[in-house]
């Protein structure tokens, strides 16, 4: 009894344990309680291993806050959704790529705002200005477009330019820019009465336009006009601006319905999409590790507590399957199965479930030789109750840790395989989908990829550490290593 | 050994089987014959296709024609969708663009990685190693395809340093490379730690300090030559890593690799290809991971290859 209070009051770092023996009255030594019961008091509460192992975790303060997140994105993931007042597929198709941000000032249009006649001056004037210098081609360069200038307001819809006539010219071309010192595009060419171009390719509400005019000849001479600077206005019909605001008429301006990351290349929302997307990914991540891990307990189990000929047939079986490259099976699998989360859970468990079941057996390998076995085998308890009660409870420690840190690996095959298109198809939303859908726009829209990127690997890291925790806590002297 | 090699080779042949036997299981289990989906072609040429392609054929005889043109004579069969293209011949033209990837991953991850690995080592619990263990951290939880983005955003795009994409020339491989290799050149810094940490402690280290060797001698050739064999031994399953990882790849930079071939194959269903391509990277796999694992015996004489 005494041996045991030493020992645990040596690991508490206690001063209790000083021997009770005949001491001078020193200074420096203070006297134990003659009272043998409170002598033999251990000073550190008796813990369990778990209890153990849960003090140490809470020391690891990055294990710590990995797990504050992951519960967290568990709880935002699973009540998210049904919080905001945007469906992951339904479409703002007047709000494309909106910035992140509050709702942004529209325009409401009427039923008329695509019409657009074309500025064309009549031909007997062109007639008149040749009549001016009859029969006389003119080999001279055509002279610039002048006052290019807008007409009306500019709108998501529509933008519409003309400019005046110019001599010598037998056509203008319009071209269209992002930055102001490039041409950029050319749009449209038109002849040489007609003075005015209606743009309607994909313009973007807040971003500034530049429209050169040049104008040319049967030679090929051209000269360009000036630069027209164009910032749009997003526009909204009538009918889409009474679903938020009744009292909107045409011409009168409205507040956008704030999209607190934006909206994607749809106009769907993409803080709707990613908590969607989160209870997606988060359920490959956690039910594909869950099954797999359950049938590499059976399996190893199996393998390690029987051994020898049994062993040997399962584990070469076991062998094949994880020389098999992972993610080139659930690709094959993927074209035969479809798409869906159902078959992404079963093709990543097909493939990886061997792996898991090797780590468990060898852990029972080391455990079928310990005393407590034979013991029990001794007292004549049966084998499934032997690899029930004595077995598992003892790999519990290694089965979480595989678990937690199987997790980041599921979730990073999803977000793979839906990002080079095998995986969750759109409409439906998970992060691997919504990086695949922003990369398409990656140039001009970067914040449409980064932010599901940056989910993913905090979440990544995240699982990571929380993993690397738990194995630190629950096995210490694994303290560090792979 | 003799023993050892014998039963790897069977294993890895088994496998390569059984891949190529579920392949063509599943190529066949899809509705559909790959045919079908040519809309414009009249019924004869259709016929006359099938039976080129001999898919008028008992699926036994298929499947033994498949198999045997395979694994007898190295022939994968032609592609369905490219015109007058074998699948040898795309692996023949594009295989070596992915090795060249590949091989400057790797050599990147080689390098950097354990060098990392023994800095963190070296200077325990300090910022080094701090800053160190952040980087491989990062690049263990960052997906491959995220930081090819964000390398070209920022690199490219941004910062105007290097082409954003495409395959001439050494500046092109720079990105490509990076983005690839950096998942394995972090699993490897955090291997070297765990291993050159476990080296410090050794009796022969503290003998070797004691004989009055140089700091320098006694990190290179007491501490770096025994704790990098284990870190050895990872380069074959992260191999696997760097292999699946470039189908992405090649494609956000536009790489003409084999990598893109597959992906492209399996999305419009080029059963040929993905076939022929499935079992040709297997193999390849399967003859690195044992490659790696035969050279690993011969450097390490503590390990007893034919007792594992």
């Amino acid at each position: 009894m005494s041996d045991l209070t030493q020992e645990h009051s040596n690991q508490a770092k206690s001063k209790a344990t000083v021997a009770r023996v005949d001491v001078p009255s020193d200074a420096l030594f203070t006297l134990r309680s003659k009272t043998s019961g409170a002598a033999e008091i251990i000073r550190r509460p008796s813990v369990s291993f778990w209890m153990d192992a849960w003090l140490r975790l809470k020391k690891n303060k990055i294990a710590v806050a990995s797990g504050i997140y992951v519960i967290t994105l568990i709880l935002v993931a699973a009540i998210g959704p049904e919080v905001i007042h945007y469906n992951y597929e339904e479409q703002e198709v007047w709000n494309l790529h909106q910035p992140p941000g509050n709702g942004q000032i529209a325009v409401v249009t009427g039923d008329n705002q695509y019409d657009y006649v074309p500025v064309v001056v009549e031909a007997s004037t062109a007639a008149a200005d040749s009549d001016a210098a009859p029969a006389e081609v003119s080999y001279e360069a055509p002279e610039a477009p002048v006052s290019v200038e807008l007409v009306g307001e500019a709108l998501t819809t529509g933008i519409v330019i003309k400019w005046a006539q110019v001599t010598g010219a037998d056509g203008y071309r319009v071209y269209r820019s992002t930055e102001a010192d490039t041409d950029g595009v050319p749009m449209t060419d038109t002849d040489a009465v007609t003075l005015s171009y209606q743009d309607l390719e994909s313009l973007m509400a807040g971003h500034t336009y530049y429209y050169k005019v040049f104008s040319f000849n049967a030679m090929g001479d051209s000269a360009v006009g000036t630069t027209l600077e164009v910032t749009p206005k997003l526009a909204i019909s009538l009918l889409d601006a009474q679903k938020f605001a009744p009292d909107a008429t045409v011409g009168s301006q409205v507040t956008t319905p704030s999209h607190y990351l934006g909206t994607d290349y749809l106009g769907r929302d993409l803080l709707a999409r990613l908590l969607t997307g989160a209870r997606i990914s988060l359920f490959i991540g956690l039910v594909a590790p869950l099954i797999y891990i359950f049938i590499g307990i059976v399996y190893g189990c199996v393998s390690g507590y029987f051994g020898g000929f049994i062993d040997n047939i399962m584990m070469r079986i076991a062998d094949i399957i994880t020389t098999i490259p992972d993610l080139l099976a659930v690709i094959m699998l993927q074209v035969f199965l479809g798409s869906g989360v159902a078959t992404l859970v079963i093709a990543l468990v097909m493939v990886t479930w061997a792996t898991s079941a090797r780590q468990i057996r060898g852990e029972v390998l080391r455990l079928r030789e310990s005393e407590f076995v034979y013991a029990a085998r001794v007292l004549g308890t049966p084998t499934y109750r032997i690899i029930l009660r004595h077995l598992l409870p003892n790999t519990t420690g290694t089965i979480l840790v595989l678990f937690t840190l199987a997790i980041p690996q599921a979730i990073f095959s999803e977000a793979f395989l839906s990002f080079i298109g095998l995986g969750i198809k759109p409409p439906m939303a998970s992060w691997g989908t919504v990086v695949r859908e922003g990369a398409k726009f990656f140039k001009s829209y970067p914040h449409e990829v980064f932010i599901p990127a940056v989910l993913i690997s905090v979440t990544m890291f995240a699982f990571n550490r929380l993993g690397d925790g738990m194995r630190d806590a629950l096995d210490p002297r694994l303290r560090g290593a792979e | 050994m003799f023993r050892y090699l014998m039963q790897r080779l069977l294993t890895g042949f088994g496998a390569l089987f059984t891949v190529a036997t579920l392949t063509f299981v599943l190529m066949h289990a899809v509705p559909g014959d790959p045919l079908r989906q040519e809309k414009n072609v009249p019924e004869s040429v259709r016929q006359n296709l099938v039976v080129k392609y001999g898919l008028d054929r008992p699926l036994l005889e298929q499947y033994g024609r498949y198999m045997s043109g395979m694994f007898l004579h190295g022939d994968f069969g032609i592609s369905f969708k490219q015109e007058n293209i074998t699948v040898n011949q795309i692996i023949r033209d594009h295989f070596w663009v992915s090795a060249l990837l590949g091989m400057l991953a790797l050599s990147f991850a080689i390098i950097v990685g354990p060098s990392l690995g023994t800095l963190a080592a070296l200077f325990r619990n300090r910022t080094p190693d701090n800053l160190a263990m952040m980087v491989a951290v990062a690049g263990i939880s960052i997906p491959s395809f995220v930081l090819a983005y964000f390398l070209q955003f920022l690199l490219a795009e941004k910062l105007k340093i290097l082409p954003s994409g495409g395959w001439d020339g050494p500046e092109t491989m720079i990105l490509p490379s990076l983005s690839l290799g950096m998942i394995v050149m972090a699993s490897m810094a955090r291997l070297m730690r765990s291993s050159m940490l476990e080296v410090i402690q050794q009796d022969y280290v503290r003998t070797a300090r004691a004989k009055g060797l140089s700091l320098m001698q006694i990190i290179v050739l007491h501490q770096i030559r025994n704790a990098i064999l284990p870190v050895v031994v990872y380069i074959g399953p992260l191999f696997a890593a760097i292999l699946t990882g470039s189908f992405v790849i090649e494609n956000i930079f536009g790489i003409p690799g084999l990598g893109q071939f597959f992906v492209n194959s399996v999305q419009e269903l080029d059963y040929t290809v993905i076939m022929g391509l499935t079992v040709f990277f297997a193999g390849f796999a399967i003859v690195v991971i044992l490659g790696v694992d035969l050279v690993y015996g011969l450097i390490d004489p503590r390990i007893r290859l034919a007792k594992k």
